[in-house]
């Protein structure tokens, strides 16, 4: 651990970064033989199918429209003919609209594309009043985990001015490698990314650009900051390792020192973060017209033979890509979408690959630590380590007791989930299922409390 | 000399505390209705909430200072009703008790599990988090939050789903409102009750997959049915009795033979019985019956046909 | 097995966790305690072993019992921490005690200081605390008793007589002290029983077994701190406010006051600070609210040793400061990102 170096100022823990899969360079994967889109892959509104049974359609052709301000199109990943629009288990543990298409295996695209090269001319040179409706087009969403439709952050209220643009490139959580590796083969079409994007919010003020990348990483920093040096404006800030590190406000506050105020966006202190992934997306679609198809998704963790980060089209199952990786070991024993400190996990493996999934964790009994829970002994540990500053022993307490009307005072919807508290945890409290459990009560007494005064309201009118 | 002194000493303070005590109990008194009192009295104090106010006392004064349609006390029973209504001089209309089915038998032994769950022990966490870790996702989860809010102890957990007994259930209604998965359902309480087991919309082969006693939606039932009371609405791949209709004959119970996906308790089981009984006689008299005649068919003596068969 | 046919284990929230949890730091508690178990062994002898062994015995039987015969609850003696218990209430424990008053001590420490509540987690009070304040006052001669029969301490007293015993440790001898020439006196009194600073801080004084070495208990809190075990801020709260109060009075009056650093290693100050005020169960929440704890622990301490009747207030002060610390979770709150 290097001092000196910048992070954030609240709590934080300090996990083994496990990154066994740093090494493995990007591979390509042939497309399947069924592809398994869920319609839904965003945070907002889900699209609405607009292909039926039996249509024919090609690589890139809008399956699903968006629908409502916060949403995004779906893009077919393979050429071929829709075999169902049905329910199928996707990687949220439940069962969705999914559109089922029979890969023709021909890969013949909806539009052309070309293939012109990242660099700081191709940038200034670009027109880019076209370039929000373009990545609206492509159907890009955040590609850390998160899945907010990018052009809608693209496109703040006119009010609103962003002076800031950062890349995530931090990926603090442990064993996930694909953003590294992204970074170490992909830079140039990175910063081009991000050239792209503060030139998009220019057009009211000077931008400066920030890549914040862990120091563990420290090919991904020499690549990076080598393809940043030539745009002016544009640096590479290694960050110390402390985890969450890549969460939006920590990483706001650990580079600019910045804090968003609580229950507001980022855009509230100038500042808009992308990850890194989503912004070479967003180069590929404003300039060369290419849908996003595809993405990088580490398969790792002991329970898997060999760990690799494999270059994916949307709608394969995990099951292809562990069989892929050797298959799993005996003593596997958690399958988990994403990381291990947020990640979510599944029952089954026949789920598809969507655009919110960055790594296939399969670990054993050993690596998960798996506890029962005991009595919580109000160490603390939990209030010392969280980022927002809450109490999560506190709300463990109130929600074991069932006194939900104490939720409000404890500021339970400034908790990102981050997983820190139960992570520190000396009893293995369920803390984040708690805290999820309380999010809910606490929306329904909100929500009971404003519909009383609108009943009272219109009591008093009369 | 001292005993005597502190006994008067400590008499003399019992004394002015009384009088303190009597005198603020009367002037600090808040007035109140005597009639709520007297119907606080006589309700059940279970304090469940079922009724929508908080507790007997705060169902007593609302029901006494302004009554609304509809206001009733579920688990209060016939003559505690007669009794409140003789102490506010009117008649209360009848409570009809109604009791608590659960529709789903998806016990460990008849339905496979499919992961093991190490979450918060709440049905509803579980809920939230995936389609729980038995292979059907419409089933009772059977982590107990119906027991654990159930103020009668009618509810068990045993083996892996909710045990309701009809004798201490009141018909609250407070389990109905707590299962996340809405497999619970409020009936009223007759000398037994016919249930459809099973909550399932899955298709017929996927039920039959995931669990042993699931309804695959056959329609056999709704065929046997004399009064038409149950019925397997269009697309929803499930049965379901209206208990209105019903007039407890047991036919269906019998007639779903292959799952068992309809259960009843109480009396009719014995009339379920013997319904199957005589199936099973109707169907062993066919077989006698189709053996005797193929036998005459083959016995060239009996027969008359002029066909031989080589 | 086939991939697609593996059955998974499902939960939320992280889904690893740190390796440190409960019972393992209670057992790193009760290793930090064995310097000052061994310092108590050298200095009271068989006695004090004696004390020890029953005390963690007859703490970790009663929980045992209770829990399976009254309270019909899974048994957890599996987390050190009946242990634990046992073992800071030996500590606090003259040499001389006989066995059925460690008993008795243990029952009431586990019995009502922490399985009446609920178990472990749900106590307000400190359990070793409840059970030495139970002792304290149901058997004051006993626990005033510093006879020694073996060990260090027992050839340095073999001049003394027994009744002159009650004022071994300076506390006593100060709290009983009624004579006129309190500076030459308490010369006098430090050669009889041979106490001056090293042997204060080295623990060959007398004293309840486990408070006499600052050494010893110096060296186990160094290990928490380590291992980070140990919230710093309440023993460097307490103990720095002691400080500055017995410095305070020593200034105003230095005729009739201890000097500041006597204070400070003398009676169990060390011991409440280090491993009984610390306990995470009965202290606040926050780092600000722990600094609050230590403080009120310290200012009531020294108002009990100055003012009170009993020679020693760092127990009373502990529990005092217990009952505070609900108070203080509501009031003083961890500071929010972004507000």
């Amino acid at each position: 651990m290097a001092f000196g170096l910048k992070t954030f100022s609240r709590g934080g823990i300090h996990v083994d970064d496990r990154k066994y899969s740093h090494e493995s360079a990007i591979e390509k994967i042939p497309a399947p033989k069924t592809v398994v889109i869920p319609i839904s892959q965003h945070i907002g509104a889900p699209a609405k199918a607009v292909v039926t049974k039996d249509q024919a359609v090609k690589i890139g052709q809008i399956i699903a429209e968006k629908s409502g301000f916060i949403s995004a199109n779906v893009l077919s990943p393979v050429s071929g003919v829709v075999k169902a629009v049905e329910a199928r288990m996707t990687p949220t543990g439940f069962k969705q609209d999914c559109i089922v298409i029979e890969n023709d295996m021909k890969d013949e695209y909806f539009e052309a594309f070309t293939a012109v090269a990242p660099s700081a001319e191709v940038i200034e040179k670009l027109d880019v009043s076209g370039a929000v409706k373009a990545v609206e087009k492509a159907g890009i969403v955040g590609m850390g985990g998160a899945a907010f439709p990018t052009s809608v952050k693209l496109s703040p209220p006119p009010d609103v001015k962003i002076d800031t643009v950062i890349l995530n490139g931090v990926e603090c959580e442990p064993y996930l490698t694909a953003d590294a590796r992204i970074m170490i083969e992909d830079a140039e079409k990175i910063v081009a990314g991000l050239a792209l994007i503060m030139k998009i919010f220019s057009k009211n003020g000077p931008v400066k650009g920030y890549i914040g990348i862990e120091a563990n990483k420290p090919d991904s920093i020499q690549k990076m900051s080598e393809a940043a040096s030539k745009y002016k404006d544009i640096e590479v800030v290694s960050l110390a390792l402390k985890y969450p590190q890549g969460g939006e406000k920590q990483l706001i506050n650990a580079i600019v020192g910045r804090d968003v105020p609580s229950g507001k966006l980022p855009s509230a202190v100038g500042c808009v973060v992308q990850n890194v992934a989503t912004a070479a997306s967003i180069y590929d679609a404003a300039v060369n017209n290419r849908p996003l198809i595809e993405r990088v998704v580490t398969v790792t963790g002991m329970g898997v033979k060999k760990q690799k980060n494999l270059l994916v089209r949307f709608g394969t199952m995990f099951t292809e890509l562990i069989d892929y990786c050797g298959g799993v070991t005996d003593d596997a024993a958690m399958l988990i979408c994403g990381g291990p400190m947020m990640g979510k996990a599944l029952q089954t493996s026949e789920v598809p690959v969507t655009k919110a999934v960055s790594g296939i964790l399969v670990l054993t009994q050993n690596e998960a630590n798996l506890y029962e829970e005991a009595p919580c002994i109000r160490c603390g540990r939990c209030v010392d380590v969280c980022p927002m500053g809450l109490q999560p022993g506190m709300i463990n307490k109130v929600i074991d007791a069932g006194d939900y009307d104490k939720l409000e005072e404890l500021s339970l919807l400034d908790c990102i989930e981050c997983g820190s508290c139960n992570y520190i945890c000396a009893g293995h409290e369920r803390l984040v299922q708690k805290i999820k459990i309380g999010k809910v009560k606490l929306q329904e007494i909100l929500k009971a409390r404003k519909e009383k005064e609108a009943q009272l309201k219109k009591e008093d009118k009369k | 000399m001292e005993i005597i002194m502190s006994v008067l000493v400590m008499g003399l303070i019992a004394i002015v505390l009384a009088v303190a005590l009597i005198i603020s109990s009367k002037k600090f008194h808040v007035p109140e209705n005597p009639l709520i009192e007297k119907v606080a009295s006589l309700l059940p104090q279970a304090n469940c909430g079922a009724c929508g106010f908080p507790g007997c006392a705060g169902f007593a004064k609302a029901f006494v200072e302004e009554p609304v349609p509809g206001m009733r006390c579920p688990v209060a029973s016939a003559e505690v009703l007669k009794a409140i209504g003789e102490v506010l001089g009117t008649a209360i209309g009848e409570n009809k008790p109604m009791r608590a089915v659960l529709h789903c038998n998806g016990k460990h032994s008849n339905v496979q599990t499919v992961s093991e769950y190490i979450g918060v022990r709440s049905c509803a966490a579980a809920n939230m988090l995936y389609t729980g870790d038995k292979a059907c996702m419409y089933s009772c989860i059977g982590y107990g939050d119906c027991a654990k809010v159930c103020l009668f102890g009618a509810i068990t957990m045993e083996d892996g789903i909710a045990v309701f007994d009809a004798e201490k259930c009141t018909g609250c209604g407070l389990c109905v409102k707590e299962c996340p998965r809405k497999v619970i359902s409020l009936v009223q309480k007759r000398i037994s009750n016919v249930r459809v087991t099973c909550s399932s919309h899955d298709k017929g082969p996927v039920v039959r997959k995931n669990c042993k006693v699931g309804c695959i939606a056959c329609g056999k039932c709704v065929k046997v049915c004399p009064k038409e009371a149950i019925t397997v609405a269009p697309g929803s791949n499930l049965a379901r009795i209206d208990d209105a209709k019903c007039i407890l004959c047991g036919k269906c119970v019998a007639e779903c033979d292959i799952m068992h996906a309809i259960t009843a308790d109480g009396r009719v089981v014995k009339a379920v019985e013997i319904i199957i009984k005589k199936k099973q006689q109707e169907k062993e008299e066919k077989q006698k019956a189709a053996a005797m005649a193929a036998g005459a068919a083959n016995n060239p003596a009996a027969s008359d046909t002029k066909e031989v068969k080589s | 097995m086939e991939t697609k046919d593996k059955k998974w284990i499902v939960g939320q929230g992280s889904h690893i966790y740190f390796p440190q949890d409960t019972s393992k730091i209670m057992f790193q508690v009760i290793l930090a305690l064995l310097p000052a178990s061994a310092m108590a062994v050298y200095v009271f002898g068989f006695d004090a072993l004696k004390v020890l062994l029953i005390g963690v015995i007859s703490a970790v039987a009663v929980e045992a019992l209770i829990q399976k015969y009254l309270m019909k609850t899974p048994v957890t003696i599996g987390d050190y921490s009946a242990a634990l218990t046992g073992l800071l209430l030996a500590l606090n424990l003259p040499a001389g005690s006989p066995w059925w008053m460690v008993c008795i001590g243990s029952l009431i420490a586990i019995g009502i200081g922490k399985l009446a509540y609920g178990g472990l987690g749900q106590n307000p009070f400190n359990p070793a605390l409840v059970g030495r304040v139970a002792l304290l006052i149901g058997f004051p001669a006993l626990m005033t008793d510093w006879s020694v029969t073996g060990g260090y301490l027992a050839e340095l007293y073999r001049k003394i007589p027994a009744e002159a015993l009650t004022t071994a440790t300076p506390l006593g001898f100060i709290k009983a002290y009624s004579g006129s020439n309190f500076t030459a006196d308490l010369v006098a009194y430090f050669n009889s029983y041979s106490i001056n600073l090293k042997t204060l801080f080295i623990g060959t004084t007398s004293g309840s077994i486990g408070e006499v070495s600052e050494l010893a208990l110096l060296l186990g809190a160094l290990y928490l701190i380590y291992k980070k075990v140990l919230n710093w801020e309440i023993p460097a709260a307490f103990i720095g406010t002691v400080g500055v109060i017995a410095m305070a009075a020593y200034y105003l009056k230095p005729q009739a006051m201890l000097l500041p650093h006597y204070h400070l290693f003398s009676g169990g100050l060390f011991l409440g600070a280090l491993f009984m005020a610390t306990d995470m169960v009965t202290s606040p929440f926050t780092f600000r609210g722990r600094i609050v704890f230590g403080i009120g622990c310290g200012v009531l301490t020294m108002l009990i040793r100055l003012y009170g009747g009993y020679p020693e207030g760092v127990s009373f002060a502990i529990l005092l400061m217990n009952i505070f610390v609900p108070i203080i979770d509501i009031y003083i709150k961890p500071k929010r990102f972004g507000v």
